[in-house]
């Protein structure tokens, strides 16, 4: 079997060297430690408190610093204030549930497009029915995947619809699954100067650390993203940042207020704040920690990764023109959509026809991991160094093989 | 239990009917035996004017016993109507046996008093009556606003606060009616509120206003409601848009009319339909005026 050339992180990316050390060392210190005294010591702030033995038995933590440690290394990545507020979880779905709830405290009408991930979909149309609120969805997948709609004319599109409908809040979805880049901030930026938007959240699953980060939360109120696909941290870890001047306080009372009344009952977001603020609370339920260390590990990994967006855009361009010549179509929308994500269709009919989960594993058998979707088409995330040499022909022969 | 009617006997074999035609046949025989033919249709033609005669009264009678059960049966209309209203009939029996009561007492100077009360008593019902609850002089009121924002009913309450004085609603029960508001939002009732602020307390050359107005508006901000604020002297020229006020859903309308110490002097609540709309159309002159707070806690502190 060909060596895997790894290009997937539709759901989870691959786990980094670091991230994996920091996994392998911790599984070893639970085997030694347990939930002792050390590791209580070692969970708060790192190895400061721990016996010297400590930091060469478990190399793989060395960057482990509490989790304060963690968030400021989060912040650091993504260009942050050093204040800025950012909330851990076990599952980005409890955290896009307190999105929706955020959104529809004050709003009326909330505009997405039919760009953003289903799932977070479903989430928000099922509190905008429990709070009997309208949400408004703009078509303009089609319309970008085809290549037919500009970046100005989306912007153009989406502020008109925003005033049309008469909405007052926004959710979008910076980078989609698909791989379309959407201009947030030039729309948030457009609608703030002329209308009153009361809450603006973007997902930023498919964008954190794979897109150079604008100010995030100068034009969002809650960024929500993840450490588990393009950080690599492989361990499901949903981060949200927000701190914006005018919703800072907001996001803190409504979320107090929900996880007071255990609407959000996530384990690892009562856990962190517990152990940020200091407070006891001696019938908690017992966490999974392993999401924290793993993302501490591939927060150093990222850390080294300069100029990666220019490197996948290059990745991009050149795996498209390999991939033309085997007979796949790459999905090409406006310049201004792209991403480090490229999406290709089979030329041919049977393959168009085949289920995605066969696609997949054929490409798999092909020494290719990527994601699939009906209608043969294919999901590729750009690496973020440039192609070694023979990845790109390996890349060809592998799509070759089932064109 | 329930117990069947028994069945009516024929009239035939009433007492009353049987005696009066034997007595009358019997009559009728010895006439027939004793008196010539003159006589017999004398006596015959005599008995069924009788009959017509009675047949005639009998008829009058009715027709009167009619009129009076009409009249009866409007009379009792009103009891009829509220039959169903398990609210309220037993509180219409309560009023009906205390005037009753009343009228039993004969001092005039009791009865004058009583004439007087029950005529106020009778403006609330009539008020009450027309969909308006007036709350005076008192905060029960706020018994009435917290049911109406908890009810689940209503799923947006748009309110206008006129702020007078820095201590607007931040007495104990002011601070219980903020708490009500708080917890309808987290139950995703949608509150917007137009803050009316005075220049002293939110004065043109700052961005916002002073303290402690400021705090109460943060904290109402950070738990989800939507601000929005206008400065009294902007309304100048629109002086009736200067007032305190809630619309609940397209429900209801409540007015509150505040002392300079900002203690409730009157309350108002009005359930008409026509209320509502013109206090919506209120809030939309008022909204043109208004400034979103959230678009000045953006604003860069200078």
């Amino acid at each position: 079997m060909p060596e895997l050339l790894y290009l997937d992180t539709a759901r989870l990316g691959r786990m980094s060297p670091g991230a994996a050390a920091a996994h392998r060392d911790f599984v070893a210190l639970a085997g030694d430690e347990g939930g002792g005294l050390y590791f209580d010591r070692f969970l708060a702030d790192g190895f400061r408190d721990c016996p010297d033995a400590f930091a060469t038995r478990y190399p793989g933590l060395a960057n482990w610093g509490g989790v304060g440690g963690l968030k400021a290394g989060l912040r650091e990545l993504a260009g942050c204030a050093p204040d800025t507020p950012l909330l851990l979880a076990s599952r980005s779905t409890a955290l896009m549930r307190f999105a929706a709830r955020l959104l529809f405290h004050p709003c009326r009408n909330i505009l997405t497009t039919d760009l953003d991930w289903p799932p977070y979909r479903a989430v928000l149309a099922a509190e905008s029915a429990a709070a009997a609120r309208t949400l408004t969805e703009v078509p303009l997948r089609e319309g970008v995947l085809s290549g037919r709609l500009t970046d100005a004319e989306l912007v153009e599109v989406v502020c008109d619809r925003f005033a049309r409908a008469g909405c007052d809040g926004l959710y979008l979805t910076a980078v989609n699954n698909l791989g379309v880049r959407f201009p947030v901030e030039r729309v948030v930026r457009r609608l703030e100067a002329a209308h009153a938007v009361r809450v603006v959240v973007v997902d930023a699953a498919q964008e954190f650390c794979h897109v150079p980060l604008p100010l995030l939360t100068v034009s969002c109120d809650l960024y929500l993203a993840g450490a588990h696909k393009w950080l690599r941290g492989y361990h499901p870890l949903g981060v949200a940042f927000y701190g914006r001047r005018q919703s800072c306080g907001r996001v803190r009372t409504v979320l107090a207020q929900a996880v007071r009344s255990g609407e959000i009952d996530d384990p690892l977001l009562r856990f962190t704040a517990r152990l940020e603020s200091g407070t006891d609370e001696h019938l908690s339920e017992t966490v999974n920690l392993a999401p924290l260390f793993s993302t501490t590990g591939a927060l150093a990994d990222a850390n080294d990764s300069a100029g990666a967006w220019s490197n996948r855009l290059r990745n991009r361009e050149a795996a498209a023109a390999t991939l033309l010549a085997v007979g796949w179509e790459p999905v090409l929308p406006d310049r201004e959509f792209r991403s480090g994500i490229l999406l290709v269709r089979a030329e041919r009919p049977t393959i168009q026809a085949a289920d995605s989960d066969s696609l997949r594993a054929a490409l798999r058998v092909a020494g290719i991991a990527a994601t699939t979707y009906p209608g043969g088409l294919v999901r590729l995330s750009m690496p973020s160094d440039s192609w070694r040499p023979g990845e790109l022909d390996h890349l060809g022969r592998a799509f070759k093989l089932i064109a | 239990m329930y117990t069947p009617p028994r069945p009516r006997r024929t009239v035939l074999l009433s007492f009353r009917f049987l005696g009066t035609a034997l007595v009358g046949s019997l009559a009728m025989a010895l006439v027939s035996t004793f008196a010539d033919l003159p006589a017999q249709l004398a006596v015959l033609g005599s008995l069924i004017s009788i009959l017509g005669g009675l047949f005639v009264s009998y008829l009058e009678q009715e027709e009167e016993r009619e009129v009076r059960r009409t009249q009866i049966l409007e009379r009792l209309a009103v009891p009829l109507a509220l039959a169903p209203e398990d609210d309220l009939y037993p509180l219409y029996l309560a009023y009906c046996r205390a005037v009753s009561a009343l009228a039993e007492q004969t001092d005039p100077l009791l009865r004058e008093i009583a004439a007087l009360k029950l005529a106020s008593v009778n403006a609330q019902i009539e008020t009450l009556a027309a969909g308006t609850v007036v709350f005076a002089g008192t905060e029960t009121w706020r018994a009435v606003y917290e049911q109406l924002l908890a009810g689940g009913t209503v799923r947006e309450y748009r309110s206008v606060a006129w702020v007078r004085s820095p201590n607007y609603w931040q007495d104990a029960p002011g601070r219980q009616s903020m708490r009500a508001n708080f917890e309808a939002v987290h139950r995703r009732v949608l509150i917007e509120r137009i803050a009316i602020l005075p220049d002293a307390d939110w004065p043109t050359d700052t961005d916002l206003p002073a303290e402690p107005i400021r705090s109460w508006l943060q904290e109402q901000h950070d738990h989800g409601l939507h601000l929005v604020l206008v400065r009294e002297s902007a309304l100048r020229g629109e002086p009736d848009l200067l007032a305190d006020f809630g619309i609940y859903g397209d429900r209801a309308v409540g007015t509150q009319e505040l002392d300079e110490h900002s203690r409730t002097v009157r309350f108002t609540l009005s359930f008409d339909s026509q209320a509502v709309r013109l206090a919506d159309d209120r809030w939309r002159r008022l909204a043109i005026f208004g400034i979103p707070f959230q678009s000045l806690l953006a604003t860069p502190p200078a």
